[in-house]
């Protein structure tokens, strides 16, 4: 706990203005009783002046505690919205692409029946029907190339790459999660040596990588009752210049014929779940030159693994 | 691709900020021999000319500068009653509520399918027809009654106010063979069947005194 600068200040002061005060030197009337009782009343002054000053100090101590404690909850806001703006984005994007989509498919739908609806006239109408056909080529590219125009943004993204020190965004996404991780009475386990190579890539898109591997691994466990809930996370140097980090959770882990799925897309054992967040991860990493892989871990539950290759170059 | 509309049939109006998309419609519009006009945003469908004959209206839900629905609003409070079909990426239900309550005839989502489509046109042509009839048959009872003398205009008040003849001849001071020969005329020239049928006209008019 830590005292208010102020207090450690005024405290010192006020102890030796009372010392100076009973140490002053006795004139020569003080041998009268009278005197000395002043004294016994400057003594009672001085216990009743350290009475207030621990009553100060004591208020001030609930006050800063509270002040951080609100403080951690602001932090706690902060991140939670960060993370709904996030969904909200994805929302927004999903929405846009679906209409960008939705366009050309319902040009070539409603193309492909007016062409039927022309040849299946008393007298076909060749130039309508042919007309119609060209629109649905010409649709289909136009599809076929919103999701080019999709596909190539995420490159972009991808694009901008940097040197990551994969240990620190370990840590940042652990404390992005310390509320959860809280509430969830569940343990953390790191073990994130210094002096690991660093990697090249989005620090955003890692980051993302990271939470949605460590939020798999907390959900996991929300049905443990049994046994202790423990989140492990290491980083370890990875064949000669990469590094391999490992996500371990002691949740129930999953069914060995399922394996395979949990990195399709739309795969999902959540409730809420789109099951689309493995299968993004997995691209992340091996767009950055690297693997994920899940397999039973030590702890009961599943471990994930990503390996990612290290920048030749910088050393973190 | 305007494809201008036959002065007698009905005209399906499309309205979409995609030209694929209009294109489309217009074939599959055409394709069972209804006349078609579109148009890639709101103003530019402000800008024609509507016909006389029966029409509806295909709107894009999402379109630059307006919204679908607000000028569905637009439309109603500027006097332009054409039945209206929605068309739209991805409709909500809250979407779909309000532009049904507002008098749309229906809402469908892209990709649609064709007969949904021309059902609707249909079902909205249908509804257009029939406002267009009764609008008609009010301008012609309209004329009717502007044709009237000021005196027979007198009597239509009071005969479906339900007064009598000889109450009648006390109101306007005349006899009653005066008024029997008013509302002979007034019968006569706005072609009333029965005292029924004036009332009903009356009713429609909207000059029946209050009794």
């Amino acid at each position: 706990m830590r005292v208010h600068p102020d207090i450690a200040m005024v405290g010192p002061r006020w102890l030796i203005a009372a010392a100076l005060v009973l140490a002053a030197p006795l004139p020569a009337a003080a041998a009268e009783p009278g005197v000395l009782a002043q004294r016994g009343g400057l003594l009672l002054l001085l216990v009743v002046a350290l009475v207030v000053q621990a009553v100060v100090i004591a208020a001030l101590v609930v006050k800063t505690r509270r002040m951080r404690r609100a403080e951690l909850a602001a932090r706690v806001q902060l991140t939670e919205m960060a993370q709904m703006n996030r969904l909200a984005a994805a929302g927004e994007l999903s929405a846009s692409i679906s209409h960008e989509i939705k366009q050309p498919l319902a040009a070539i739908a409603a193309n492909a029946n007016a062409a039927l609806r022309w040849l299946s006239r008393a007298t076909p109408d060749m130039g309508e029907a042919r007309a119609a056909l060209e629109r649905i080529v010409g649709e289909a590219h136009r599809a076929s190339d919103v999701i080019g125009s999709i596909r190539a943004l995420f490159k972009k993204a991808a694009a901008d790459k940097a040197p990551v020190d994969v240990n620190a965004l370990i840590r940042e996404v652990l404390t992005l999660v310390g509320r959860d991780l809280e509430t969830r009475r569940i343990a953390v386990e790191t073990d994130l040596p210094a002096g690991l190579p660093a990697v090249v890539g989005s620090p955003a898109q890692l980051q993302q990588v990271f939470l949605n591997v460590v939020t798999n691994a907390v959900e996991a466990m929300d049905s443990v009752a049994e046994r202790a809930r423990t989140l492990r996370v290491t980083s370890q140097p990875h064949d000669t210049e990469g590094v391999l980090i490992t996500v371990e959770d002691s949740g129930n882990g999953i069914d060995p014929a399922n394996a395979k799925q949990i990195f399709e897309p739309f795969y999902t054992t959540k409730q809420q779940g789109i099951g689309l967040g493995l299968s993004i991860c997995r691209s992340i990493v091996e767009s950055h030159g690297g693997r994920l892989s899940a397999s039973p871990g030590k702890l009961h539950g599943l471990a994930l693994r990503i390996s990612l290759p290290a920048d030749q170059a910088v050393r973190a | 691709m305007n494809k201008k509309a036959a002065t007698a049939g009905p005209t399906v109006f499309v309205v979409d900020d995609d030209a694929a998309v209009r294109e489309a419609l217009s074939s599959l519009i055409r394709s069972v021999d209804l006349a078609v006009e579109t148009f890639g945003s709101a103003a530019e469908f402000l800008r024609a000319k509507l016909p006389e004959s029966p029409s509806c209206l295909v709107l894009d839900v999402r379109l630059p500068g307006v919204s679908g629905l607000d000028f569905q609003g637009e439309l109603a409070r500027s006097g332009i009653h054409i039945p209206v079909i929605f068309v739209t990426g991805h409709g909500d239900i809250p979407m779909t509520v309000k532009a049904m309550k507002a008098g749309a005839v229906e809402f469908l989502t892209k990709p649609f399918r064709d007969q949904d489509m021309l059902d609707a046109i249909q079902v909205a042509l249908e509804r257009d027809r029939t406002r267009r009839e009764q609008d008609g048959r009010l301008t012609q009872l309209k004329t009717l009654y502007e044709s009237l003398t000021s005196r027979e205009q007198e009597v239509i008040g009071h005969v479906t106010a339900g007064l009598m003849n000889k109450q009648i001849a006390a109101e306007m001071g005349v006899s009653v063979i005066t008024v029997k020969v008013h509302r002979g005329n007034v019968m006569r020239k706005m072609g009333a069947k029965s005292l029924t049928d004036l009332v009903r006209m009356a009713d429609a008019l909207g000059i029946r005194r209050k009794t």
